[in-house]
């Protein structure tokens, strides 16, 4: 029973790793795409800034995601742990 | 664990209360400072009371229980714990660094946040949950569960200390230098002092005060690194977000002059210009490193639970995160200041900060230390003083750019205060949570897993404290005589531990066929040639290597792991597959390893 729950549960777990980490470098790439220097003097760079300031705030919302799901994940097999 | 849960219940509590406490006094000191109390009193009280507070909160914290000592009785909230991890991966010289890389380029700036907020991202996903879960009190200790083999821990031992002194020496030289301009202290004298203040945060409550003092510290790194930037953005554009108006900066900045201000590298940020792939390859080894640098990983065996964990290395990405978002406005706001006031100006406006802060070498004009303005006419001719100085004229170090940049931006001089205190916590902080990881890896690993295994917790205590002392006299000999070498083996110190244990470790949690000889080889294979490179590299004895087509300046030392890494997966990937299966009984542990809630297969090492 416990086997069971552990096998399906650390499939689960590796599908969730695997998807943070694959959203986590899409996300870093395309905001590092857009980051490229304003060519123009006196421009906002809103592409620096959005990679700058805005993809440390995105990556911090992917891990709370991240923990949320992995709990879903825990509790659904009874393997929560408070 | 019932007890320590309880006693930890209010830290967050008291914590807020010493965050506002804090704050009031800043305040108060600032405007003090504005009825005219001196610059030098008004830095010493700033920076005096956040050391007071440290001294403090780590001998109350003191402790002769061996699971507070290397674990904190593993009873830290999540919350508390990821504030405490961040303020000790944020060392002093990536506190001024980063700021440092934004200023040099844009791109470099990117590359060590990504780095930076990437590898947290990994470090919650891949590592750090079942780094908790072994029961491992060390790496080494982890390795050597998993694999079953004394060999990995020996070898994990040898990679933990060459990773981990440097980092420990850098933080004290770091302390120190700090400790020497702002509080005029003799360099020997400052030396000293903050051996002394990182014993008594670190020597009595071990991990525990450790622990607790990073708290503290943590909320005097945020303070420092967002207050004056802040002021800064109310003070030009009316809005108290520095992560919003520095666009406005930068644009206002090129909209004056659009030539780049020269930067100077130095210890914080050694490198000016890294081309292309070495950015690249240096946030990958930042982020492979965050996973890997055993300090870090032994901030994970605090908390209570396995899911704690996680969700305290995602506070730990909050508290960087605000770090890496701020860094880019220190820089840009250091750039407008510099471009407005420094850039085409005649002689006589040059401002003073120009001269005070080139007196002690960290900016530079045409290349020369000047203390007047006669010494630019003599730098950079005659002209130079009628028609203004260009951008390309100015060059300014990392520490510069940080610990100066009130000073130069013009904002309250409490803040330069300020920032000197949040880079000694980032030093500090990071320095406390290495000695004790030395420590605790040489009482466990060493003493009481080879030497002598039956012995009392309370020999290991004292052994640990031994450790504990001897590392800090070895660190502060090397910060004291080898600075340069210190800060260039410290700045490597990702690449190095990435190298050693990110494939073993990865791995280890993730494939169940990785054997024990796969690890070992892979580990000696990776972190050899990473090694090698980075000290040969620093020893001179090679040219930094360039490969056809990617780079044309050469890998660089701190960028070393991108080689090392992917040889480490190789070794450990291919050995393990010409050894035989693992046995039925470390399988056990693996699943072990990855089971979330609490069973009987691994011991706790703590107790």
């Amino acid at each position: 029973m416990a086997d069971v729950n552990q096998t399906e549960r650390w499939r689960e777990t590796g599908i969730l790793a695997a998807a943070t980490l694959a959203v986590s470098v899409v996300v870093t790439l395309l905001f590092l795409a857009f980051a490229e220097p304003s060519g123009s003097a006196g421009a906002y760079p809103a592409g620096f800034v959005l990679a700058a300031t805005g993809l440390p705030i995105v990556l911090v919302l992917i891990v709370f995601w991240f923990v949320s799901r992995q709990e879903v994940i825990d509790r659904r097999h009874g393997l929560f742990e408070d | 664990m019932a007890r320590g849960r309880a006693g930890y219940r209010e830290v967050g509590k008291v914590y807020s209360l010493l965050a506002v406490a804090f704050a009031v006094f800043v305040t108060v000191v600032a405007m003090l400072a504005q009825f005219g109390l001196p610059d030098p009193v008004t830095a010493v009280l700033v920076v005096s009371i956040t050391i007071a507070g440290y001294a403090v909160i780590g001998i109350v914290a003191r402790t002769l229980s061996i699971a507070d000592f290397f674990v904190a009785g593993r009873a830290i909230p999540a919350g508390f714990n990821g504030m405490a991890t961040g303020a000790a991966f944020i060392t002093a010289a990536g506190f001024i660094g980063i700021a440092g890389a934004f200023f040099a380029s844009q791109a470099a700036g990117l590359a060590v946040a990504v780095g930076w907020t990437g590898g947290f991202v990994v470090l919650a996903v891949v590592v750090a949950p079942y780094y908790r879960k072994s029961g491992a009190v060390t790496l080494p200790d982890l390795l050597a569960v998993r694999f079953g083999n004394p060999l990995v821990r020996i070898l994990g031992v040898v990679i933990l200390v060459i990773v981990s002194l440097p980092l420990l020496a850098a933080a004290i030289a770091m302390a120190s230098r700090i400790a020497t301009s702002t509080l005029s202290l003799r360099p020997d004298l400052a030396i000293g002092a903050t051996c002394i203040i990182l014993l008594l945060c670190s020597l009595l409550g071990g991990m525990r005060a450790v622990t607790l003092v990073a708290g503290a510290q943590a909320i005097v790194i945020l303070f420092g690194t967002v207050a004056p930037s802040l002021v800064f953005s109310l003070q030009e554009y009316g809005l108290p977000i520095p992560q919003l108006t520095y666009g406005n900066a930068m644009a206002d900045a090129t909209a004056i002059i659009t030539a780049p201000v020269g930067f100077i590298p130095n210890s914080a940020f050694p490198v000016s210009s890294l081309d292309g792939f070495n950015l690249f390859a240096l946030a990958l080894c930042i982020a492979a490193g965050v996973a890997s640098l055993p300090h870090i990983l032994a901030r994970s065996s605090t908390t209570t639970s396995i899911a704690e964990t996680r969700v305290s290395v995602a506070w730990a990405l909050v508290i960087v995160a605000v770090v890496a978002a701020t860094a880019p406005a220190i820089a840009a706001f250091v750039r407008l200041a510099i471009v407005g006031e420094a850039v085409g100006v005649e002689g006589a406006d040059l401002p003073q900060w120009l001269f005070d802060y080139s007196a002690i070498g960290l900016i530079k004009v045409c290349g020369a230390q000047v203390a007047s303005v006669a010494e630019v006419s003599v730098a950079c001719g005659a002209s130079a003083i009628v028609n203004g100085l260009a951008p390309g004229d100015i060059a300014i170090g990392a520490e510069g750019i940080a610990l100066g940049f009130a000073d130069i931006t013009g904002v309250p001089y409490v803040l330069t205060a300020l920032i000197a205190a949040a880079a000694l916590a980032a030093a500090l902080g990071a320095a406390g949570a290495v000695v004790v990881t030395l420590a605790t890896s040489i009482a466990h690993d060493v003493y009481a897993t080879m030497i002598d295994r039956r012995t009392p917790a309370g020999r290991r205590l004292i052994v640990a404290r031994l450790a504990l002392l001897a590392f800090v006299a070895i660190a502060a000999w090397m910060a004291a005589t080898a600075p340069g070498d210190t800060f260039a083996l410290a700045f490597a110190a990702p690449s190095l531990a990435a190298a050693g244990f990110f494939p073993a470790v990865v791995l280890g949690i993730w494939w169940r066929r990785t054997t024990f000889w796969g690890a070992a080889l892979g580990m000696i294979a990776g972190f050899g040639v990473t090694a090698a490179y980075v000290v040969m590299l620093q020893a001179g004895a090679i040219a930094p290597l360039s490969v056809a087509g990617l780079t044309e300046t050469g890998i660089s030392g701190a960028a070393a792991a991108i080689f090392g890494v992917p040889l480490g997966f190789a070794v450990t990937v291919i050995v393990s597959l010409m050894t035989p299966e693992p046995s039925a009984a470390r399988l056990e542990v693996v699943d072990a390893i990855r089971r979330p809630n609490p069973d009987p297969v691994l011991d706790d090492h703590a107790v």
